[in-house]
């Protein structure tokens, strides 16, 4: 394993957020905040490197002081924006408790740079969470 | 009996024609456009009709970084195409255009498998022979440098379904790009001696910009996908009378695509593609069928941001019209 992988690897392994950026780990677990820091979250792919098809994530949603985000409404759009497409499908959220969020039915119609937008509203806060994948 | 002496007929009277006429075997090679473009006309022809069935079967994906991977998973594209041309007056002046039909097969992970089908985007262009090749020996004499110039313009029709408008999961009932893209060009085409042409033709795409929904509960977004820049160069040899082939090779260069103005980072896209053809021109000079076989690249680097790459195989007719 060359040092350019296992930097970031080490880095996910301690839990530090953003350690590491290159292409392999975007398909890795992801810990980030959302754009405007209303949230925090963690999220798991799985596979964890995308493929085409079908594709799920777990995500662990806190707000910005950690505490979990309970009874949350998620709204996920994966989007290819160099081809400026999305899915047909729309993802299913079912919430699992204790801030934990299963998001399944992502689907990839073809190999390329994704994002997935996860728009988040609990009460009166709304923020969006985008991750990227390099899905192949 | 009769029928199978007619080939050996349609020779003889094609080899008295070409012998007594004061350009005798070029003229043959001019005759056979099918496997070249579409639907375009023939020099010695007034109109063409012309039917291609393609397949394409994807073997992998380059990304951004111009990596090459396999694909996981199963796409697969039947193609079939119209196409027609007429000549205008003057008769320099062309109008052609074609019509594709789409069967298209996904098969991906966690997905059932499906096929779907419909229109693809069409084409229509007019077409001008600005200036012609003498199609003699080449010699110290400049004039026989001259080759064939064709310049053309047209537009692709947004006949087909936009990713927007899809209803399968994979994605397989996506059969257009959503947009009108006008296009233009230039043809070059230079025989040298009787026997082989060189070619060397570009093509510049506007990609129109067109609205694409932003995803649920969100605004439409305006969204440009860029332009292309298409480069080919070929080669024809002629065998005999009835027979051309060659290779050819394809350069396709497609631009920064933008969202609501602001530029899409890595999105430029670098598709290289190898091919060749074998065509029979008979029961001369009316008929013509070809086979034309196309891969991208594999190797690494070789393109950038191309979802389906893999091998194409194409069978066409067409009839011309004197």
């Amino acid at each position: 394993m060359s040092i350019a992988r296992a930097v970031p690897l080490f880095c996910l392994a301690l839990g530090v957020v953003g350690c590491g950026s290159d292409s392999e780990d975007a398909a890795a677990d992801q810990a980030l905040s959302s754009e405007n820091g209303a949230f925090k979250g963690s999220f798991k792919a799985t596979p964890s490197a995308p493929v085409v098809g079908t594709n799920s994530l777990e995500a662990m949603l806190t707000d910005a002081e950690s505490a979990p985000l309970l009874g949350a409404t998620l709204a996920v759009v994966p989007w290819m924006p160099a081809h400026g497409h999305g899915s047909s499908v729309t993802p299913t959220v079912t919430e699992k408790g204790q801030g934990e969020y299963s998001i399944s039915e992502i689907v990839y119609g073809m190999p390329g740079d994704w994002e997935l937008r996860i728009d988040v509203s609990a009460g009166q806060l709304s923020d969006r969470f985008v991750l990227e994948y390099q899905v192949k | 009996m009769r029928a199978q002496r007619r080939p050996s007929l349609a020779s003889a009277i094609a080899v008295a024609v070409v012998l007594s006429s004061p350009e005798p075997a070029f003229g043959q090679a001019c005759c056979a456009a099918g496997s070249d473009e579409l639907g375009v006309v023939a020099r010695c022809s007034q109109a063409v009709v012309a039917t291609q069935l393609s397949v394409d079967h994807t073997l992998g994906s380059f990304d951004t970084a111009g990596d090459y991977r396999r694909l996981d998973g199963s796409v697969d594209d039947a193609i079939f195409t119209l196409g027609a041309g007429v000549r205008l007056w003057p008769r320099s002046l062309q109008i052609h255009g074609s019509v594709p039909f789409r069967i298209q097969r996904r098969a991906l992970s966690g997905l059932e498998d499906d096929t779907a089908s419909g229109l693809g985007d069409s084409t229509l262009s007019l077409r001008w022979s600005a200036i012609s090749d003498r199609m003699g020996p080449v010699s110290s004499d400049p004039a026989s440098w001259v080759p064939f110039v064709d310049l053309y313009a047209g537009s692709r029709l947004p006949t087909g379904r936009p990713p927007e408008d899809s209803d399968e999961p994979s994605g397989s009932d996506v059969t257009g790009d959503g947009t009108w893209s006008p296009f233009a060009g230039a043809k070059i085409s230079k025989y040298f001696g009787e026997h082989h042409v060189v070619m060397l033709q570009g093509q510049y795409v506007w990609r129109l910009p067109r609205d694409v929904p932003g995803g649920p509960g969100a605004e439409s977004v305006r969204f440009d996908a860029g332009d292309l820049l298409v480069l080919r160069a070929a080669y024809f040899r002629q065998i005999g009378l009835a027979w051309t082939f060659g290779p050819f090779a394809q350069l396709e260069l497609g631009m920064k695509a933008r969202r609501a103005g602001d530029a899409v980072e890595q999105s430029e896209m670098r598709r290289l593609r190898f091919g060749g053809h074998v065509a029979w021109l008979f029961d001369f000079p009316s008929w013509e069928l070809w086979l034309n076989a196309s891969s991208d690249a594999f190797w690494d680097g070789a393109s950038e941001n191309v979802p389906f790459a893999g091998p194409a195989l194409g069978l066409g007719l067409s009839r011309h019209f004197h």
